[in-house]
């Protein structure tokens, strides 16, 4: 895969996981239990699941894209 | 040093910042960014929720700072080869030409690299205090203390470098003056 497709998938996968988060979890709440009341699970660990699963993505692609962003910056200095 | 050594310094200066800056602003970028939505968009979602009997938010905090501490550490890495290449710069552009000892670049270095890791290390507190607070507030008082005390010995040693740049060069002038 090429830097350049890379930074964006990087950069698609942080976007849809923070607007997830912020649409879902901060302005329509009620959707966001609908989803917890779904799965099997209690909806206690069920949703700091999937909040620390959104968090480790948000994390990972950040710093997975800056390093990707890097490389694109030196292919074009190059 | 010998014109080879001075030009060899050049080159390794302008290669080392040049490699390094654009670095250190993407990684302080992704330090930001990841503070951001850590404070703007789990830990409000967060709130309330217990992980295991244990808070989530404290937890979250807690995955948030090990990943800003990790680049924080590289970000300082970085920061120490950006200033060796800027010192060995500033050491030829500021001292004569043709003219500049390895003592002089060392202490360059040494003023330089002091004064930008207690700048870095205040911004990487500031960055970090919420987050220390969240697990504990004694954490952001004990590490604010070890700061404090680090960054004394720290500015000390500049101050030390600079001054024997100081010396070296009234010395030299009082030199010139008396052979006048």
């Amino acid at each position: 895969m090429s830097t350049r497709s890379r930074v964006i998938v990087l950069s698609t996968v942080l976007a849809v996981d923070l607007l997830f988060f912020i649409i879902v979890g901060q302005y329509y709440p009620e959707y966001f239990t609908a989803i917890l009341d779904w799965l099997p699970y209690g909806n206690e660990v069920e949703a700091a699941v999937i909040i620390l699963s959104g968090l480790l993505v948000a994390i990972i692609s950040g710093i997975l894209l800056f390093r990707g962003l890097i490389g694109r910056l030196r292919e074009v200095l190059d | 040093m010998s014109n080879e050594m001075i030009e060899e310094t050049k080159r390794e200066s302008r290669e080392a910042i040049a490699e390094t800056l654009p670095r250190i602003v993407l990684d302080l970028s992704a330090a930001v960014l990841i503070w951001l939505f850590g404070r703007l968009v789990f830990l409000p979602i967060a709130e309330g929720i217990d992980f295991f009997g244990y808070p989530l938010p404290e937890f979250l905090n807690f995955v948030i700072l090990v990943a800003l501490v990790i680049i924080v550490f590289k970000v300082i890495v970085d920061v120490r080869r950006f200033i060796d290449g800027l010192a060995g710069y500033a050491a030829l552009v500021i001292g004569a030409d043709y003219d500049v000892t390895e003592q002089e670049v060392t202490h360059y270095k040494t003023a330089l690299g002091g004064l930008f890791d207690v700048i870095v290390v205040s911004l990487a507190y500031i960055l970090l205090v919420d987050y220390f607070s969240g697990i504990h507030p004694a954490i952001a008082g004990v590490t604010l203390l070890a700061l404090v005390i680090w960054a004394i010995f720290k500015l000390w040693a500049v101050v030390q470098s600079i001054s024997g740049e100081i010396r070296r060069y009234t010395s030299r002038w009082s030199r010139k003056a008396l052979e006048e």
